[in-house]
């Protein structure tokens, strides 16, 4: 028995091996990434045609593989996963996962589009599961995400908030005043969460984003970063206390400085978190900034030494 | 999980092939190029651009082998030694890769002969023809094990490398599937 289990093994690992040896089209080395399809839209596949600024001769599909019924279908009517691969059917058949290139990559990929969009990495498969070759790649896809995926939808969402504008409110008002302390506050409208909504088909998501951090650049060298949008002083309050939440000390005065005045810069960094379809995450961050005038005088009387 | 298999229908494209192609030729037009015994100091301007254009198009898949390790599509060496179509071909794969999870190690050997230069007495743009072999440059997920079971090829593969004020990048290359040289 011993003897004949071995054999039996060692004839199927032969077996195994010329099934190895039959197939040597099917390589799974690294160059299946580079590789070109004839026709090909891959990025670079094309020598001569133009950058990735033309992405919309690619057949996308407008409005996602996925029908009223949840389930996902090939252009010729197949059904195929909604999903592979973290990607998500366009109506295409193609898979496109939502991704965000670097600068350096968006360079190298022909520059950034104008108008809306998002890029994506769109894997194409054959029928019997293959991908296709030349077909996929990174790619800039104009308009509305091409597939119904929440997370695609998502960043739809993202694009379409409306984020307020930062407006500064510093106290005391008016002249400050070295080794006074300063409270630094943001207008309540600067600082509330945010919603926005992307739909389509069934699919609708909604991207909300929250303010978590305001950094103060106070024009002086020195910086404050708060969590919240900090205390308004209000008359009544000693002036030299200092915020309970996000205040600053001036150490020098103004004067010397073009204007007569420091500029203060804040950043007000946004957390922008999605839900819909029975799903959520997030989605990267956003910014919005202000600026302030600050003129800081000297004031010997308060120095204590 | 089959991401590699974009291999199979592949055929090639672009060639750029200009009128007077000498396919297999190398150094195919450098009249006035004597033995190299007879000028050991300097090379002639086709010979340099031959030796140039063959350290960059090697650049270029050496760097594209390191960045493949770490599917990182911003690797400045990249940038060196490729440009255009083929940088972009190379950026869009690594970050097919790194969304895919995916990343590529191992041995990737080029063999790569020069069939064009042009023009013939002072080359700004030469064109290759290589036998890529993948056999061991094999896709991984990022836990280290294999992608898949699949075995790796060689590939037929045509490049062109250009000179820009006397540097020379790869500008596009055709990479076909595997069992094609």
């Amino acid at each position: 028995m011993l003897t004949r289990s071995r054999l039996l093994f060692a004839i199927l690992a032969g077996l195994a091996v010329v099934a190895l040896w039959a197939s040597p089209s099917l390589a799974g080395d690294g160059t299946g990434v580079v590789q070109c399809d004839k026709g090909s839209t891959q990025p670079g596949c094309d020598v001569g045609a133009s950058t990735g600024g033309d992405g919309g001769s690619s057949e996308t599909g407008g409005n996602g593989g996925s029908k009223g019924n949840g389930k996902c279908h090939s252009p010729s009517g197949k059904e195929i996963p909604c999903e592979r691969d973290g990607g998500y059917a366009g109506s295409d058949g193609c898979y496109y996962t939502p991704t965000d290139p670097s600068p350096e990559s968006i360079a190298a990929l022909g520059g950034q589009p104008e108008g809306e969009g998002g890029w994506y990495v769109k894997v194409c498969y054959n029928d019997d599961g293959t991908t296709t070759g030349g077909l996929g790649g990174a790619v800039w896809v104009p308009g509305a995400p091409p597939t119904a995926d929440p997370a695609a939808l998502a960043r739809e969402a993202r694009s379409r908030l409306n984020l307020p504008s930062v407006v500064v409110r510093l106290n005391p008002p008016g002249k400050q005043l070295v080794n006074l302390p300063v409270w630094l506050s943001l207008d309540s409208a600067s600082w509330h969460s945010q919603s926005a909504t992307a739909t389509v088909g069934a699919v609708s998501v909604t991207a909300t984003a929250r303010p978590v951090r305001a950094t103060w650049s106070m024009g002086d060298g020195g910086s404050r970063t708060c969590t919240g949008r900090g205390t308004a002083w209000s008359p009544g309050i000693d002036p030299s206390a200092a915020s309970p939440d996000c205040g600053y000390v001036y150490r020098r005065s103004s004067a010397s400085t073009p204007g007569d005045a420091f500029t203060i810069t804040v950043t007000v960094t946004w957390d922008v978190t999605w839900a819909g379809a029975g799903q959520t995450g997030t989605v990267p961050g956003l910014t919005t900034t202000g600026n302030a005038i600050a003129v800081v005088q000297e004031s010997q009387a308060l120095i204590s030494r | 999980m089959h991401w590699r298999t974009g291999v199979m229908g592949l055929v090639a494209i672009l060639m750029l092939a200009p009128a007077g192609c000498h396919a297999g030729e190398v150094d195919d037009g450098a009249p006035s190029a004597g033995p190299a015994a007879s000028a050991p100091a300097s090379l002639t301007p086709s010979a340099a651009a031959e030796r140039d254009a063959v350290a960059a198009y090697r650049g270029m898949w050496a760097a594209f082998v390191e960045a493949a390790k770490t599917s990182d599509p911003d690797d400045p060496t990249l940038r060196k030694f490729a440009a255009d179509d083929a940088l972009k071909l190379i950026v869009s794969g690594l970050i097919t890769n790194r969304t895919l999870g995916k990343i590529v190690l191992g041995e990737l050997k080029t063999s790569p002969r020069i069939t064009q230069l042009s023009p013939s007495d002072k080359p700004t743009s030469v064109e290759i023809t290589d036998c890529v072999d993948a056999t061991n440059w094999l896709e991984y997920k990022k836990s280290g094990k294999r992608w898949d079971d699949k075995p790796g090829g060689k590939h037929l593969t045509t490049a062109t490398v250009k000179a820009v004020d006397g540097s020379w990048t790869v500008t596009s290359f055709t990479l076909r599937k595997a069992g094609t040289c």
